[in-house]
């Protein structure tokens, strides 16, 4: 953060003609009535601000095009179409973890476990899970059915996802998988996901 | 959580000559389920189940050959429609399915044998006799509980996927006279002879 000065009023720029000339410089030595007012600049862009406001090397076009994204959202956000489906799971995960009962000192838990999960639903496109549970421990699981064939996905908060799959003689805690959220979802389990969607 | 050894004890609160003693393989368990309820459509969720109940092994059944229907009637789903909403119909499972819920592949680093729930015939001041409970086994909430998190809600999903579809409430082989008197004098012989 840093304090910059708002230009409030200026005699001699406000006349027909001399506004080119201000802009060319002519006016640096001006006395400007300013106030202080507090605005969020990044702090590279701050240093070239010049304390008078009139002068000094900020690059106005190339700090627009270079304005810095959003620190951890953007890393998540792949740069493709987001389904309505898939906003919709977010929404829901979103509105579960505001419904829970979470204990204390498992907040930070669960939050990190719904980071975990919104960044895997948007990098995959997940959408149309049954059920969204987020436990008193933080623990967030997301589980799609059909049938007797399902798939679930559990995010512990600590940066790794548990996946498994049940289907007819087959239990969910029989053979589940873990990997980093960072890794992709491996694809045989995609390939139930895109069944139990199908 | 249940120990080792416990679910062949007896937990009524007046002691063992009273009740109908540890739940054996062979009966079937009836939940509730209420408008509250969450539920995949006439099946039971993961959300049915309260994970903390559960890990308390206090996640509240009925021992359906022990009691009448008229008993569940009044003792759960009247006295649970205060706080749960309408009482919608049952779900039930038989003990053995519930015991047989086992993970051979956690954690994944040493994987062990982990048997996931098991049955005790807890009775507190207040409950009928026919009442039960069903938790988690200690093995798999201990002792990293963190750990075994994921495990556990694989586990609460089969458990869930073992339950029958939802049933109205007259359904089902509901205790009798014969069957609870019965059931009473088992109890006594076995305390006896234990």
């Amino acid at each position: 953060m840093t304090h910059l000065r708002t230009i409030e009023a200026d005699q001699r720029s406000t006349g027909e003609g001399e506004i080119q000339a201000w802009l060319a410089g002519a006016s640096r030595n001006g006395t400007f009535a300013c106030s202080d007012t507090v605005a969020n600049v990044p702090e590279r862009f701050a240093i070239m601000w010049n304390s008078n406001g009139t002068g000094g090397a900020f690059p106005v076009y190339t700090a627009i095009s270079r304005a810095p994204p959003t620190a951890g959202v953007a890393n998540a956000m792949p740069a493709q179409i987001r389904t309505i489906g898939s906003i919709r799971l977010e929404k829901l995960i979103n509105e579960e973890k505001d419904a829970s009962q979470i204990e204390d000192d498992c907040i930070l838990y669960a939050d990190a476990s719904v980071r975990d999960a919104l960044a895997l639903i948007r990098r995959f496109n997940l959408s149309g899970a049954q059920n969204v549970v987020v436990s008193e421990d933080g623990i967030l699981t997301i589980q799609w059915r059909k049938g007797r064939l399902g798939a679930m996905m559990v995010f512990t908060g600590d940066g790794n996802v548990a996946v498994s799959t049940a289907a007819p003689g087959k239990l969910y805690s029989q053979s589940p998988t873990q990997f980093p959220v960072t890794d992709g979802i491996p694809l045989g389990f995609l390939m139930v996901l895109k069944q139990l969607l199908a | 959580m249940i120990a080792a050894g416990d679910e062949q004890k007896t937990h009524h609160f007046r002691g063992k000559w009273f009740g109908f003693g540890p739940i054996s393989n062979d009966e079937f368990l009836v939940f509730a389920i209420f408008e509250k309820t969450k539920r995949n459509g006439q099946r039971l969720s993961i959300g049915s189940f309260e994970r903390k109940k559960l890990v308390d092994a206090t996640q509240s059944i009925a021992r359906q050959t022990f009691v009448t229907r008229a008993t569940f009637r009044r003792e759960v789903a009247e006295r649970g429609e205060a706080s749960k909403g309408k009482f919608i119909g049952i779900s039930t499972i038989r003990v053995e399915n519930v015991r047989e819920i086992i993970s051979e592949a956690w954690p994944l680093s040493s994987p062990r044998l982990i048997r996931g729930f098991g049955a005790l015939d807890l009775v507190e001041e207040g409950d009928f006799d026919g009442h039960g409970t069903i938790g988690f086994l200690a093995e798999a909430v201990v002792p990293k509980a963190r750990e075994l998190g994921p495990l556990r809600e694989f586990l609460i999903a089969d458990l869930a996927e073992k339950f029958s579809e939802i049933m109205p409430l007259r359904e089902g082989h509901w205790g009798s006279i014969l069957s609870i008197a019965t059931g009473r004098i088992s109890t006594i012989w076995r305390s006896s002879t234990v």
